[in-house]
């Protein structure tokens, strides 16, 4: 029987890798650096077998032709597109894990697509380059549509992670489990908007998320978030699924700062585990 | 023709890769190159995902100029008017302002 041992939910800004210092920003990003740094150390203490990473792909592995709802990378290698700072290269897969969790998704009424080798970008190997730099860590990438509609509900991802729980939980392969959900937090890109921030939203959304206020959350539309958070904020969708798949207990924030060098809301938030 | 098409052309043309590798800064030459490559069998038919690029020459010239404004406002998604502009070294922010979209 698996477990999960440890959750969190991170912001993926490229702009962390790419823009290391600034004259105006250097002591937020400072803070934004000891976070990760603090997450990593409480991350390898967990000892985890196998790391799922929730994240969302920005129109590189995916587009309008095919945008999958779910999906779980298969396989015991990926290769990530090296865009906005990163670097291409392969990160390892949890071949079995995946399948397992493919399957129990699929049978527990989530109808996620299985894809071998899926390519990652820099929703997975921004927050890895912080949390494991050695890369040591087998992956089971699980992908969620945050950015062409229809999206799926916040509701609907916090369901998915407490059917990710129950699966972590049925499977043999792996005994511990980690989760880490990508993206967020206020951000506009590529839209004419691009550069905004919206602190007040974020810190706002922080508070509902922490608590947690699960009505609140759940009860989120995409309306509200996009008005608040803009675009990026869509992708607060992963954070959902690690929220269920944590037990739904909420989360403490090690770090909030809005970082105009990265564009972005940057907060790193550790789960509160059942 | 569609956006569809303008959408697809786009996508391609912003992906990583040999394809803007070899035209640095060129749209307009990533772009004669990806019509050929996707123009003939069996390429366009390849596990049966449609890679046609059915384009007007008014939207193959915004493609091959770069103009990212107007991709936008033809509905091109923003992630991939971004990863397009980043691809060929096109300062999207500054574009959209010098097209009205934004008045900062």
């Amino acid at each position: 029987m698996g477990e999960v041992v440890w959750a969190a939910c991170v912001s993926h800004a490229g702009g962390q890798l790419r823009v290391q210092r600034s004259e105006r920003e250097q002591e937020k990003l400072d803070r934004v650096y000891a976070g990760w740094e603090r997450l990593r150390t409480s991350l390898a203490d967990a000892r985890p077998d196998a790391l799922v990473v929730v994240g969302n792909d920005h129109m590189l592995t995916f587009s309008e032709d095919l945008m999958p709802t779910f999906t779980i990378g298969r396989g015991d290698a990926f290769e990530t597109w090296g865009e906005l700072g990163n670097t291409i290269r392969p990160l390892p897969g949890a071949a079995a894990l995946a399948d397992e969790l493919h399957g129990a998704l699929v049978g527990a009424g989530f109808d996620v697509s299985g894809m071998a080798g899926m390519r990652l970008d820099h929703s997975y190997a921004c927050p890895l380059h912080f949390l494991d730099p050695g890369d040591a860590i087998p992956l089971v990438p699980l992908s969620v549509n945050t950015f062409v509609r229809p999206l799926p509900s916040f509701a609907r991802c916090r369901q998915l992670g407490i059917a990710l729980a129950d699966a972590i939980a049925a499977q043999t392969v792996a005994e511990r489990v980690a989760v880490v959900a990508t993206g967020g937090i206020s951000h506009w890109i590529g839209v004419p908007e691009t550069g905004r921030i919206n602190p007040e939203w974020d810190e706002w959304f922080l508070d509902l998320f922490e608590a947690p206020d699960l009505a609140a959350l759940d009860g989120m539309r995409e309306a509200q978030f996009t008005a608040g958070g803009g675009p990026g904020a869509g992708e607060l969708l992963c954070w959902m699924v690690a929220l269920g798949a944590a037990g739904s207990r909420g989360g403490r924030r090690l770090v909030y700062e809005p970082v105009e060098e990265w564009i972005t809301g940057i907060s790193l938030v550790e789960m509160e585990l059942t | 023709m569609s956006r569809m098409h303008l959408q697809r052309a786009a996508y391609h043309l912003s992906l990583p890769g040999p394809l803007p590798a070899r035209h640095p800064g060129d749209p307009a030459a990533a772009l004669a190159e990806l019509r050929t490559l996707t123009a003939g069998e069996p390429l366009a038919s390849l596990r049966g995902v449609d890679l046609r690029l059915d384009l007007t020459d008014e939207e193959a010239g915004l493609l091959a100029s770069g103009d990212v404004a107007a991709l936008y406002r033809r509905g091109v998604h923003p992630n991939v008017v971004r990863n397009f502009a980043g691809m060929f070294g096109i300062d999207y922010v500054a574009a959209y302002r010098e097209a009205g979209l934004r008045d900062d």
